[in-house]
């Protein structure tokens, strides 16, 4: 992701975040009734600021949620943001794609 | 450079003349870019694009399916966000501005919320568009070995959509932040 010069200086600066396993850990028990996911993944041109407006104001997850997905997409290269049945999980792809968001769709492992 | 103001949840933009007509060449290149899609999905041959992402890695099967499900939507949505924002700055006056010496013009549109998504969405796909020129491909890749003229562009795309962003979200989430 890409981080505007100006936003670097602000409060909301990446490095100043507490980051946690617990909390970065999002991977959902899998069941017979989630077996999709939807992944957002890295790409070197979409702001942070952009990326976290979406994840709120889309999923309407937290601004910490949001933070700390985007974050894991930013360091780790991709995050899972949602699960559930493919149609559902095709569903946010298309969304994330309408945003300009790189997103897939994939079966959760076993 | 471009304003933007937010007030009792009304948003106004405000872009130079030059900034109008760079916007204006940037959104007639979209356009083409999109219109150009469409004809790729139709004969079948749509390939890689960053504006049209593959729903499924390991799938290529699933992913032509998704994209010829998908892609006409994409299209349609990408292009009424481009023509919404040019009908909004083209509708809006040239206001003269600067000094008698220095005489310019502005362009101030005001941005209800459905605008302002647009707006937002738009900026997005035109960064694509010019992130392709310079072929970034990394996050450390400022484009620097590309055309100068696109780096200033895409960095002026940035630096908006980054103020429209934090404009959009403290009208969205002002009262959940505080």
């Amino acid at each position: 992701m890409c981080e505007s010069g100006f936003v670097a200086s602000s409060n909301s600066a990446p490095g100043t975040l507490e980051r946690t396993d617990e909390e970065l850990d999002l991977t959902p028990r899998h069941s017979l009734d989630t077996p999709w996911r939807t992944i957002v993944w890295n790409d070197p041109v979409n702001l942070m600021s952009y990326v976290v407006y979406v994840f709120r104001s889309y999923f309407g997850f937290s601004r910490e949620k949001a933070t700390q997905l985007m974050l894991q997409v930013h360091h780790e290269g991709r995050a899972i943001v949602a699960t559930g049945t493919r149609e559902a999980m095709e569903a946010h792809v298309h969304a994330m794609h309408g945003y300009g968001l790189s997103a897939t769709v994939d079966r959760a492992e076993k | 450079m471009t304003r933007i103001r937010r007030s009792d949840g009304e948003l106004t933009v405000t872009i130079s003349d030059n900034e109008f007509i760079t916007l204006s060449r940037l959104e007639a290149d979209l356009l083409g870019a999109l219109a150009d899609r469409l004809t790729a999905v139709a004969d079948g041959v749509a390939g890689v694009d960053r504006m049209f992402p593959d729903a499924y890695r390991d799938d290529a099967e699933a992913a032509a399916e998704f994209h010829s499900l998908t892609d006409v939507d994409l299209v349609t949505a990408k292009s009424e966000a481009a023509r919404s924002v040019m009908t909004a700055f083209v509708g809006a006056e040239a206001q003269p501005s600067g000094s008698l010496w220095r005489r310019s013009a502005s362009r101030t549109i005001t941005a209800d919320a459905d605008l302002s998504l647009a707006l937002m969405r738009n900026l997005t796909d035109l960064r694509l568009m010019i992130a392709d020129r310079l072929s970034i491909e990394s996050d450390d890749d400022d484009g620097s070995s590309g055309d100068t003229g696109d780096r200033i562009v895409y960095w002026w795309l940035g630096e908006t959509q980054e103020r429209l962003v934090t404009a959009l979200a403290a009208d969205a989430f002002g009262a959940e932040d505080r």
